[in-house]
């Protein structure tokens, strides 16, 4: 970097004469980038069409009986598929988690933007940031450990049946714990984003302070925390591991508070191995279609509510727009009275203060409320963390990091190659996605990329939505398959995969955050476009984009399900990424399920390495890098 | 061995991008998660002796015939035989498969009654019923009438059974359709089926753990998760009329009674064996393995074969895995045989690195 | 134009600022002694000063000299902020605005404000007016519509948005935007206008409305200005105070402080010799 900062600067031992840039080498940087950018939009278009080839049989076997049935009978002699049942689990788990992840997740973000003191508010936020970081088989096992229990006492208590504390509403609960990080980090950053002018407008006129966050704030705020929240909803929808150990797994529909369930994404996760014959596999392909189809629907309109932000004004505010269609009469000037004021109506002595005493009182409440809401957010974060640590602490000694596994009942087993497979994993997917992502995002912000830009952008906003377990069946499909067997490439190609629109946009956001005025000098100079990107404008962004290099790696270190069905996993070590290759999520998900204490020990030491590294990570990159940094590193 | 040496010599060989090869140093298997824990013991000590690395992945019996079919793995491993359609396919892909018994296990009702200290008896009809949801309470007069002396409670029964697709649930529904002919029609057999009633849970350790937390239910799972969660479980009514309780014993006795029933193939189903002594929820786990080899990798694989089904047996019983049977042992060994006759010096090519 | 005398008051608790008979000269706000930090950094050093009723004050200085800070004082808007510090006293018809237990909201409803840059709702033009009086806890519709009214009237911009009072207020122009703002202020009857440089954003055209109309308002308010624009503050204040590097250098009535400055700084910034 430091280098690229110098080759800024004409060599001074140079003969005088300027070489003017060569047209071919900036001709050939822009199809660089272009071909990135189009290579994302590729990869998703490949991604719909393989599903599709590979759902076809099923869809030709049981048409729109497959949205329209609940049987779901793979027996051989039976081979009936209907899904109904599992879009209706997916639904219901991601309503509940919704109702209580929404309300919850505006009010930490309301209490960390416009009550908490500045430390609670810079502690506050790198809590709930952790919270997202925590890899989802560690709260599926924690809610059945945890939640499980505790939701039955309260069931038994109330007169319910006996469900063991699975069903719906467990396994919605738990969706809410991993998705209120990411409601209160979207509405935190658009909270923070209300032009300050805006509150102290409104304090100047007397408001209080809950006034100011009800009227004003999340008002001002809602297009993009509505945004937020389908984010979350899309991420609550894809969600595996944590759904299929707690919801009960039964194609029931009914809409009792204790009813169970049983969710598309799990139904994939549960059958997809032991799928045995072609058309059972073709009906969980066409699942995946589905959840697929969902998810792209709820990522969109996340998108276009997010993109709202930036018209705030055009946006009226719903009460009001309904209060115009069907309210009361509006207020219309009495041409008559010729602008002056008709004669005050009769004062009700006392009704307004009565009305402003209850207007403060509520104001005392509601700060409560919200600082319940980010206790209780801290408090999930605390209790999940908390369980990983004390489950985890016991299997961690130095031979968990230099020893192979060995098997059960022999001492001294570790998880070395795991750990080594993990980085080289997540190195060879980083190698993927950055240089397409980076240049991708050099060709949406720095070249005028019209269409094929706002494409590109909305194709990337999609690749980010796409559930990992989708993600999976594709990289199984394009690579593994062909390939002949499982390799860590295949791995990397399903990492980088889920990596690669995180960067992008990321990298896109870093970008821009570059004063246009460092580019025009730049262009001012006679430098050409590309030697503007290499040497002006990517090397102030690097920070930032190295930031969101490293908070997506942190993203994607604890994926298990798509590494399943790609890199597969291996007890030795991987000879190159050619081989079977181990990484820890699939070690913590095979030694979870084991019948042994050893082996639970150790899979929970590998939870607790894998999210003290993957904070450590987060926090580092905090640490090290400036605020505004972060910020754009974030903005994914 | 020194792991960090080890670390050290392996991130070498990888950042110099040096694929100095496994080739006749290894082989990729995988399926079954009944027999992993078998399997990574067989893999140590096999690598022990012979140095040569044998890496088993567990993604399921189906997912083992399916990678096995696709040559993506050496051989497979399942718990239920591979079916026609099957067969049929990877005919048409590599030939001929063979079936190699590897060692056998036993499935168990396993249930959470506190103050129930005696083991309960069940039958599989009653077994059927309560997974049919006809009898939902464990004071049911079918279950009180098995178990004389013991005081059921009022409670409901709840059902617990496997949510992803398994050979134990094979196993299980297989000895119920044999047992129910009312199973056998409205439900069937199959690693997934449409069960009636129950909660899913994943994983022979997700049943295991349903049932230890939860008061009153019931669950079936392999013997070894019974064993090693302390969850107490029944005695199933044999053919012979006989309450046997799963030990490793009673399960080897089951495939010893059933041996002069087990096909040429290999393909057989050891529920509801006859024999006074025979556990009558036993499955057995094959490797499935392509016939035709090409000759190195076709040498490993029935070496590492041969070992398990004779040297490697004496490991079963520490894993709480039953050996099998001496008379299996043998035609298993003649089904070994096949494989190298199948040796042909055109399919040479080595797909795996 | 008609006086116009308060008829309505939002309750005004216990707590709040009694009206009391104004002193002697008649002063609205009084500033003892008052120093002012932005975390470690000082902005306002000693200041004292005294804001008389019914008359416009106006607070010259170059940029940075901490006119902002002692206006958002007056108001205590600078409670916003983390980390700043006050000393000194500041009394608002004798009463302590600082004093713990005072009702903020109450006070800051008879202190209205004015910013630099409009700073409109994003929500209807009557409903930008009608903030105030809600959050004070008006709900009557037909009291609201009155002062809705009555407010735009007085901030000279009924005429132009009696036709579209429901729609969205950032449709107007710039000017217009300031007037509602100023009109939002109106519409919690408060006692003193504070207004930061109001016009400094606007054409040459808004500018001279706005003037016109802080020439209007302090016959019924106590108005205090901010202001760059040294004909501005000649042409509209009765009284002036000039602010240096956070002090007070020199107050007085503005004629006086322009013509016959005692300060010599003073004299250097009103003929424009720096800043
Ligand atoms: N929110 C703030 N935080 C820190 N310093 C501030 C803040 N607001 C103003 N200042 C500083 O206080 C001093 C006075 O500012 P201000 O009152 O805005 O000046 P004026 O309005 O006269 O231009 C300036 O030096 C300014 O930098
Ligand atoms: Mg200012």
């Amino acid at each position: 970097m430091t280098e690229t900062a110098q080759a800024a600067v004409p060599h001074p031992a140079g003969r005088g004469r300027i070489h003017s840039p060569s047209p071919l080498g900036d001709r050939l940087f822009r199809g660089l980038c272009q071909g990135a950018a189009a290579l994302v939009v590729a990869l998703f278009v490949v991604l719909v069409g393989v599903l599709v080839w590979e759902a076809w049989p099923a869809m030709k076997a049981t048409g729109f009986r497959f949205l329209t049935d609940s049987t779901w009978d793979p027996e051989p002699s039976h081979r009936k598929f209907g899904a109904l049942a599992f879009v209706w689990g997916t639904v219901a788990t991601s309503a509940v988690a919704m109702l209580i992840a929404v309300p919850l997740g505006i009010g930490t973000a309301a209490y960390l933007s416009e009550v908490a003191p500045r430390r609670v508010r810079q502690v506050g936020s790198f809590l709930v940031e952790m919270l997202a970081t925590v890899p989802s088989v560690v709260y599926g096992f924690w809610g059945l450990a945890v939640l499980a229990p505790a939701v039955q006492s309260a069931v038994t208590f109330f007169g319910g049946p006996n469900t063991g504390g699975l069903g719906i509403l467990p396994a919605g609960l738990v969706l809410a714990i991993m998705v209120v990080p990411y409601v209160t980090a979207v509405s935190f950053d658009v909270c923070r984003s209300v032009p300050s002018a805006q509150r102290e407008g409104a304090y100047a006129l007397g408001a209080s302070r809950w006034q100011v966050i009800w009227h004003n704030v999340l008002p001002y705020a809602r297009p993009g925390i509505v945004g937020g929240c389908f984010l979350a909803l899309g991420r609550a929808l894809g969600e595996t591991m944590a759904v299929t150990m707690l919801i009960g797994n039964r194609p029931d529909i009914k809409l009792s508070p204790f009813s169970m369930g049983n969710s598309i994404a799990s139904v994939i996760a549960n059958e997809f191995t032991e799928a045995t014959y072609d058309l059972y596999l073709s009906a969980l392909v066409e699942l995946g279609l589905v959840l697929l189809l969902v998810s792209v629907v709820v990522n969109s309109l996340a998108r276009v509510m997010l993109w709202r932000i930036g018209r705030v004004g055009v946006f009226r505010p719903l009460g009001e727009r309904l209060r115009s269609v069907f309210g009361r009469k509006k207020y219309k000037a009495d041409p008559e009275r010729n602008g002056r004021p008709a004669d005050p109506p009769a004062t009700g002595p006392g009704e307004a203060a009565r009305n402003f005493r209850r207007a403060m009182l509520v104001d005392r409440v509601m700060g409560w409320v919200l600082a319940l809401c980010l206790a209780v957010t801290v408090g999930f974060l605390l209790l999940v963390l908390g369980y990983v640590v004390y489950r985890g602490v016991g299997g961690i000694n130095a031979a968990f990091f230099v020893n192979m596994p060995a098997p059960v009942g022999k001492p001294g087993g570790g998880m070395a190659n795991a750990i080594f497979g993990s980085l080289t994993l997540v190195g060879l997917a980083t190698l993927f996605a950055v240089p397409v992502g980076l240049l991708a995002a050099i060709y949406l912000s720095e070249y005028k990329s019209g269409r094929l830009g706002a494409v590109v952008r909305f194709v990337g906003e999609l690749l980010s939505g796409v559930p990992s377990i989708v993600v999976g069946i594709f990289a199984y499909t394009v690579v593994v398959r062909p390939m002949g067997h499982f390799s860590g490439w295949a791995g990397a190609f399903a990492l980088g995969l889920m990596m690669l629109p995180i960067v992008m946009r990321a990298s896109e956001e870093a970008l821009k955050l570059v004063p246009g005025s460092l580019r025009q000098a730049s262009f001012a100079l006679g430098a050409n476009n590309w030697q503007t990107v290499m040497r002006v404008t990517l090397p102030a962004a690097l920070p930032a984009v190295i930031t969101a290099v490293f908070l997506s790696v942190a993203r994607i270190a604890g994926e298990t399900a798509p590494l399943l069905l790609t890199a597969s996993s291996n007890q030795f070590w991987p000879s190159s990424p050619n081989d079977f290759t181990p990484s820890l999520p699939v070690y913590i998900f095979n030694y979870a399920v084991s019948p042994y204490e050893d082996w639970h020990r150790q899979a929970w030491a590998a939870a607790l390495v894998l999210v003290v590294a993957v904070m450590t990570l987060n926090f580092g990159v905090r640490l090290l890098a400036g605020k505004r940094v972060v910020l754009a590193g974030q903005a994914a | 061995m020194s792991g960090i040496g080890r670390t050290a010599v392996a991130a070498a060989v990888l950042l110099a991008a040096g694929c100095a090869g496994h080739e006749g140093r290894r082989l990729n298997a995988g399926g079954s998660t009944f027999v992993y824990p078998m399997m990574s013991m067989w893999a140590h000590e096999y690598y022990k002796a012979k140095d040569i690395e044998v890496n088993y992945q567990s993604i399921g019996s189906g997912g083992g015939i399916r990678q096995m079919t696709a040559q993506t793995f050496d051989f497979g491993c399942t718990d239920g035989p591979m079916n026609a359609e099957q067969l049929k396919k990877a005919a048409s892909v590599n030939g001929e498969v063979v079936h190699v018994p590897l060692c056998m296990g036993a499935v168990v009702p396993a249930y959470n009654l506190p103050g129930v200290s005696e083991p309960l008896r069940f039958t599989g009809e009653v077994l059927a019923d309560i997974y049919l949801g006809k009898v939902t309470k464990w004071n049911d007069p079918a279950l009180a009438g098995l178990n004389p002396g013991i005081s059921l409670p009022d409670q409901e029964i709840v059902v617990v059974r496997r949510s992803d697709g398994s050979g134990t649930t094979y196993v299980w529904v297989d000895y119920l359709s044999k047992v129910s002919p009312e199973w056998k029609t409205r439900v069937g057999v199959g690693t997934s089926v449409n069960w009636p009633v129950g909660i899913g849970q994943k994983g022979g350790e997700g049943v295991a753990g349903q049932v230890r937390r939860s008061v009153g239910s019931l669950g079936y799972i392999e013997l070894t998760y019974a064993l090693h969660n302390d969850i107490p479980f029944g005695l199933v009514r044999n053919r012979e009329g006989a309450f046997v309780r799963a030990d490793l014993k009673s399960v080897t006795a089951a495939a010893a009674g059933a041996l002069t029933a087990i096909p040429d193939d290999l393909r057989y189903s050891i529920t509801d064996p006859p024999g006074r002594d025979s556990y009558p929820v036993s499955g057995t786990v094959w490797a499935v393995v392509y016939v035709n080899q090409p000759p190195a990798k076709g040498r490993l694989i029935v070496d590492f074969l041969r070992w398990v089904i004779r040297d490697g047996q004496r490991f079963c019983a520490e894993m709480d895995y039953a050996r099998l049977p001496e008379g299996l042992v043998e035609r298993a060994e003649r089904k070994l045989d096949l494989i190298q006759a199948g040796n042909r010096p055109d399919t040479a090519g080595d797909r795996n690195p | 134009m008609t006086r116009f005398i308060p008829q309505m008051t939002f309750g005004r608790s216990g707590a709040s600022v009694q009206k009391q008979s104004p002193a002697a000269r008649n002063d609205r706000f009084v500033v003892h002694d008052a120093s002012f930090w932005y975390g470690p950094k000082q902005a306002l050093f000693d200041v004292s000063l005294a804001i008389p009723e019914r008359a416009v004050t106006a607070f010259i200085g170059p940029s940075g000299c901490g006119k902002s800070t002692l206006l958002r004082m007056l108001n205590r808007m600078n409670d916003l902020f983390d980390g700043t510090r006050l000393t000194g006293r500041v009394l608002l018809d004798g009463t302590d605005v600082y004093a713990p237990g005072l009702d903020l909201a109450d006070f800051r409803r008879r202190v209205g404000m004015v910013f630099q840059k409009s700073n409109p709702f994003p929500k209807s033009v009557y409903e930008n007016v009608a903030y105030g009086p809600r959050v004070a806890g008006e709900r009557n519709r037909r009291r609201l519509d009155h002062l809705v009214e009555r407010s735009l009237t007085r901030a000279a911009l009924w005429d132009e948005v009696k036709d579209r009072l429901h729609a969205s207020a950032l449709e107007l122009s710039g000017g217009q935007q300031q007037r509602l703002c100023i009109a939002r202020a109106l519409a919690t009857d408060p006692d003193v206008l504070l207004m930061d440089e109001p016009a400094s954003a606007l054409d040459p055209k808004s500018t001279q409305a706005i003037e016109d109309l802080v020439y209007e308002l302090k016959q019924d308010y106590t108005v205090v200005i901010v202001t760059h624009n040294m004909q501005q503050a000649a042409r509209v204040s009765d009284q002036t105070v000039f602010f240096f590097e956070g002090r007070v250098v020199e107050a007085g009535p503005t004629e006086q402080v322009f013509t016959r400055p005692r300060e010599q700084q003073t004299e250097a910034y009103v003929t424009g010799r720096f800043g």
